[in-house]
């Protein structure tokens, strides 16, 4: 984006791209990039990913799988009985993979951006331990 | 009790609707019992519970909710029209029957439609519709009584009496109203505007401005029983248009029977419209000038109601010029039978407006005008609006009962003198030269001879 953009001209810009993907969408989409996985998974590696910052609900969980099948990014991709228990598995679409990409490239611009700035004001960047991103 | 209502993890499952539950139920229980046995639970955590009500609850608030609350809403306006006009039968506990469908529940039922269909359309979320229908609602009965206290102020000011109860609440009532309104129009425009890459100093406090706002405004309107109904109306036609799930496709065939327009309907356009202006600008003379000069008219009052006689009938050709223009893609009953009713429409005002300004004389012409403008709404709207065959005449016949009840004593005669401005209208936009038949590609002859 061009740094002298007005403010006026950013908010088209946000209408304009891509809805941004909420939280539990991304970890979502996140947890389904490397490999196909059923509910429990995609909650636990959710939560291994994000280092314990996004904890989702299971009616959570499936009211955005629910969201992300509908809008292509995701597919069921069968199910199974496990010890008596149904498992659904998820794997992320072509869409869905483009999806992250685009949003993982959005964050990195803004990451740049803003250790321009911080650069900019004799601020040193210095990434907190711990952190994902 | 069965065993599965004994369940804690199958019991959560309640909450939703009946298909959803057939869907996912069983991988929903299954990732429920994963997680718990990981943490070594054997039920459920509050907050897991309290998720599933909330999405459960959410994704019950869907198009086909939507529609029937809709529908329900326009139906309960209506009836509550004709009590009113009908003097609400003379029983003392009518009044406040009334009052409380038309100030209460059809504003309720309305804004359920309203948000019912975004869910449904995934505008906002399950758990922030279900929020923000509580808390719009709490906010509608709140304005409710304001408007019931404002009234028992007036009549105690007139009575000298103290303002006290209900009627010493106003202020704080209003206030209160005022504030959940705008925190639930706040909370859905943010979820609309959630889609967008707004950053939240942006979509926050714009999304607080508008419920500030558009509070008051929509609680005022809201609890107008006509305002309600046509937003009940609105909330139908996109419930049914989501139900249908599909778009309109122009045919070839419809889109060449669409732009045809013949030199002979052309000229017809013209004719008519030219002496549908004429005709209407004498009306407008005549009403606003007759008086002085005619012979007929005994007063300004008469002039007026003879010069919009004279305005109504101007408005007959135009409707034939309008038959000619409109697209004729859903068949040509669908066309000349709406427009059939409202050239009858139109006459039983005219003849209405021919005794004014006794209304008693008017009274039933206007109530037949009424009638066949209902009949208009209803037949224009069935063939055009989506979905199964039953709903599409349940919605359209709601709309028409609706018009009928609501604006079809007044649309007609406010229109009246309009009449010459839309004779210009539909001069310039039927008798446009650039709308040709589209015939099929075919190869040009000429071109090989010319190579």
């Amino acid at each position: 984006m061009n740094k002298h953009m007005g403010i006026l001209q950013g908010l088209e810009y946000g209408v304009r791209m891509p809805a941004a993907l909420n939280q539990p969408s991304f970890w979502i989409l996140t947890a389904l990039a490397s490999r196909r996985r059923h509910g429990y998974e995609i909650l636990r590696e959710t939560a291994e990913a994000s280092q314990g910052s996004v904890s989702l609900k299971v009616a959570t969980l499936y009211a955005a799988l629910e969201r992300l099948e509908a809008d292509g990014l995701i597919a069921a991709d069968g199910e199974e009985i496990v010890a008596g228990r149904a498992r659904r598995y998820f794997v992320i679409t072509d869409d869905g993979a483009s999806r992250l990409s685009a949003e993982v490239e959005q964050m990195e611009r803004s990451a740049r951006a803003a250790r321009t700035q911080l650069a900019l004001h004799k601020f040193a960047f210095t990434p907190v331990e711990g952190i994902a991103w | 009790m069965s065993r599965a209502v004994q369940d804690p993890f199958q019991r959560l499952l309640r909450w939703y609707p009946r298909r959803w539950r057939q869907a996912n139920g069983e991988v929903f229980v299954g990732t429920l019992r994963d997680q718990a046995e990981h943490e070594h639970r054997a039920a459920p955590t509050a907050g897991d519970s309290l998720s599933a009500v909330v999405n459960g609850i959410g994704l019950r608030l869907d198009a086909r909710v939507a529609l029937w609350s809709a529908l329900v809403a326009i139906g309960l306006g209506a009836c509550s029209w004709l009590a009113l006009l009908n003097g609400l039968g003379g029983a003392p506990w009518a009044a406040n029957v009334v009052g409380i469908v038309t100030v209460g529940v059809v504003p309720a039922l309305a804004v359920v439609a309203m948000i019912a269909v975004m869910r449904d359309r995934g505008w906002v979320t399950a758990p922030r519709a279900l929020i923000t229908i509580l808390a719009l609602v709490t906010s509608l009965a709140l304005a409710a009584l304001a408007k019931l206290s404002w009234a028992q102020g007036f009549r105690l000011a007139d009575q000298n009496l103290p303002q006290t109860g209900l009627a010493d609440a106003w202020g704080q009532l209003f206030v209160v109203a005022w504030v959940v309104g705008a925190a639930a129009i706040a909370l859905l425009v943010d979820g609309l505007l959630h889609r967008t890459r707004w950053p939240w100093f942006a979509r926050m406090p714009l999304a607080a401005l508008v419920g500030i706002l558009a509070a008051p405004a929509a609680g005022v309107a809201l609890i107008n029983p006509t305002m309600a109904v046509v937003v009940a109306g609105f909330a139908a036609l996109m419930a049914l248009s989501t139900l249908s799930g599909r778009r309109v496709r122009r045919s070839p065939a419809a889109t060449r029977t669409r732009e045809a327009r013949s030199s002979d309907d052309r000229t017809a356009v013209r004719w008519l419209t030219g002496l549908s202006a004429i005709v209407g600008m004498f009306g407008v003379a005549y009403a606003l000038t007759g008086a002085a000069w005619s012979a007929g008219a005994a007063d300004g009052t008469v002039a007026m109601g003879q010069g919009i006689t004279i305005l109504l009938a101007a408005a007959i050709p135009l409707l034939t010029a309008v038959a000619l223009t409109v697209s004729r893609r859903h068949g040509r009953a669908a066309v000349s039978g709406p427009i059939g009713l409202v050239i009858l429409e139109v006459t039983a005002v005219a003849v209405a407006y021919v005794s004014a300004p006794a209304w008693d004389d008017m009274a039933p012409w206007m109530a037949v005008s009424a009638i066949f403008g209902g009949g208009a709404v209803a037949w224009w709207a069935i063939p055009r609006i989506r979905g199964p065959l039953g709903l599409r005449v349940a919605v359209g016949v709601a709309l028409g009962v609706g018009y009928a009840v609501l604006f079809g004593t007044t649309t007609i005669p406010l229109l009246a003198f309009t009449v010459p401005v839309f004779a210009v209208v539909v001069a310039l936009v039927g008798t446009r030269s650039s709308r040709k038949l589209i015939a099929p590609t075919a190869p040009d002859p000429t071109a090989a001879l010319s190579a």
